[in-house]
């Protein structure tokens, strides 16, 4: 199993009051009894890749605002569905926001259609890392960038246009000219071949 | 069961671990996990490495004002699901925190203050029978409303009342740095604008956007925010709608504001 690309437990952003040490699953036991300072921490460390992935796939900032505030909003009222034992807090919280991402690209389909305006959005108006947090983020962009850039085209092409355009398999099919079988072939050979890169890059690198 | 059907049931679960899946697909896979733990395994893991193609997304900055409409609508959320006490043991923790800041007592402009909501009450008809998800939220509305009462016991605290052309009313409680917006017959924001909260510390002073906020339930609404740094004692707000999620610099039409603001 993967789990190291976990982020670090206490970011640089992140506020100087509430609980800055405590690790996610601490946090997420406060929240559970609604600890608004642990929620604002919580957010503090994830609130920027949530808005980024919910911005990627919508091309939207209103509506991938919507999205996080659902996010942490469901956070709050449940995070009893978050259990520690089936993964890292980030994995739970990210794959929720790709999922109501997806939820709200797939009601607001001519969003799909702006997707290029918001990929220039997203080249010129990301704002600058903090330092600490530059060095980190760069370490593992260049991990995953590097993994997905050892897939075969095709593979590459139907995880792309699933976990950032929020197609469906069988729209993949269409939209690729693909049959079905092969698309889902593909995703499942891509995926299997990005855990393996991923596995032996956390291997060589050492890290947690 | 055989290779094959075990690589269909592995595709759909990469499927899943992506949202990619079509309904009958998603509902035919939810009956086979169900049973199945190797495929519950599988998706746990799948779901990691679906993950970490976010990490190839840039990270982006949110607006400051997505905390505060986070924050907003907690009480609203955890009413709905039942805890009640934890939030607002929290909330009067702060507003207590807040209020010891502060010596003396002004009980003329508390007596005041008090009229104001209580007209906003009863002119909004708080006191009507409505359905439970409503009643919660009054009452939580209510209760942070009292908490800004309350603050005003304190002699550095005043209010200014708040009016418009229409059935919005309410009044902004100022206690230090801090400014608590109480208002009723705010509409509910359109898509894609914000209310803005403005204040000036006079006559002919520029108006400064305080804090953005949403109104997503019809009813009372409680902002609270933080004075712009420099300005003391404002006496002069406003309240607008304006387009966007950043605060903008000049305030548009006054929706909602005191008698020099309107």
């Amino acid at each position: 199993m993967i789990g190291p690309l976990a982020l670090p437990r206490a970011r640089s952003a992140e506020p100087s009051s509430g609980h800055p040490a405590l690790e996610d699953a601490a946090l997420v036991a406060l929240v559970l009894e609604h600890d608004t300072s642990a929620l604002e921490q919580l957010y503090a460390r994830y609130g920027k890749p949530c808005y980024g992935l919910s911005r990627r796939i919508l091309g939207d900032e209103q509506l991938a605002q919507d999205v996080v505030q659902e996010v942490f909003l469901t956070l709050w009222r449940d995070a009893s569905r978050y259990d520690p034992s089936r993964g890292a807090f980030a994995t739970w919280l990210l794959s929720m926001t790709h999922h109501k991402a997806v939820d709200v690209v797939r009601r607001e389909e001519n969003l799909r259609k702006r997707r290029l305006a918001a990929e220039a959005v997203e080249a010129t108006a990301s704002p600058q890392p903090e330092p600490d947090d530059a060095a980190w983020t760069g370490l593992r962009r260049d991990r995953v960038r590097a993994a997905l850039a050892r897939l075969p085209e095709p593979q590459r092409e139907a995880l792309g246009l699933a976990y950032y355009g929020g197609y469906t398999q069988r729209e993949i099919a269409g939209l690729t000219g693909t049959p079905l079988g092969t698309v889902k072939t593909r995703m499942l050979a891509g995926m299997r071949k990005l855990r393996g890169v991923l596995e032996t890059a956390l291997d060589e690198g050492g890290e947690r | 069961m055989s290779i094959e059907q075990h690589d269909e049931w592995s595709e759909l679960v990469v499927g899943r671990s992506l949202d990619a899946l079509e309904p009958g697909d998603d509902a035919r896979l939810s009956a086979h996990l169900a049973g199945c733990s190797d495929c519950r395994a599988l998706l746990s893991e799948m779901r990691q490495v679906a993950s970490s193609m976010a990490y190839d997304v840039a990270d982006a900055e949110p607006p400051a004002e997505l905390i505060n409409r986070i924050r907003d609508a907690l009480p609203q959320h955890a009413l709905g699901s039942g805890p009640l006490v934890p939030v607002l043991a929290d909330q009067r923790r702060r507003r207590a925190s807040r209020s010891a800041r502060v010596a003396h007592r002004s009980r003329p402009l508390l007596a005041a203050a008090a009229a104001v909501v209580v007209a906003v009450l009863v002119s909004s008809g708080v006191f009507v029978a409505r359905a439970d998800h409503d009643r919660d939220q009054t009452r939580s509305a209510l209760q942070a409303e009292t908490a800004v009462i309350g603050n005003l016991q304190h002699g550095s605290s005043y209010s200014v009342s708040l009016r418009s052309g229409g059935p919005a009313a309410g009044f902004a409680a100022v206690n230090g740095s801090t400014v608590d917006l109480v208002a009723t017959g705010l509409d509910r924001n359109n898509a894609g604008t914000m209310y803005v909260l403005w204040a000036a510390t006079g006559r002919g002073a520029t108006m400064t956007a305080v804090r953005g906020f949403s109104v997503t339930t019809a009813g009372q609404t409680v902002v609270t925010a933080t004075l712009p740094a420099g300005m003391t004692k404002p006496t002069i707000f406003g309240v607008t709608e304006q387009e966007g999620t950043t605060l903008p610099r000049t305030p548009g039409t006054v929706i909602l504001g005191s008698s020099s603001a309107a």
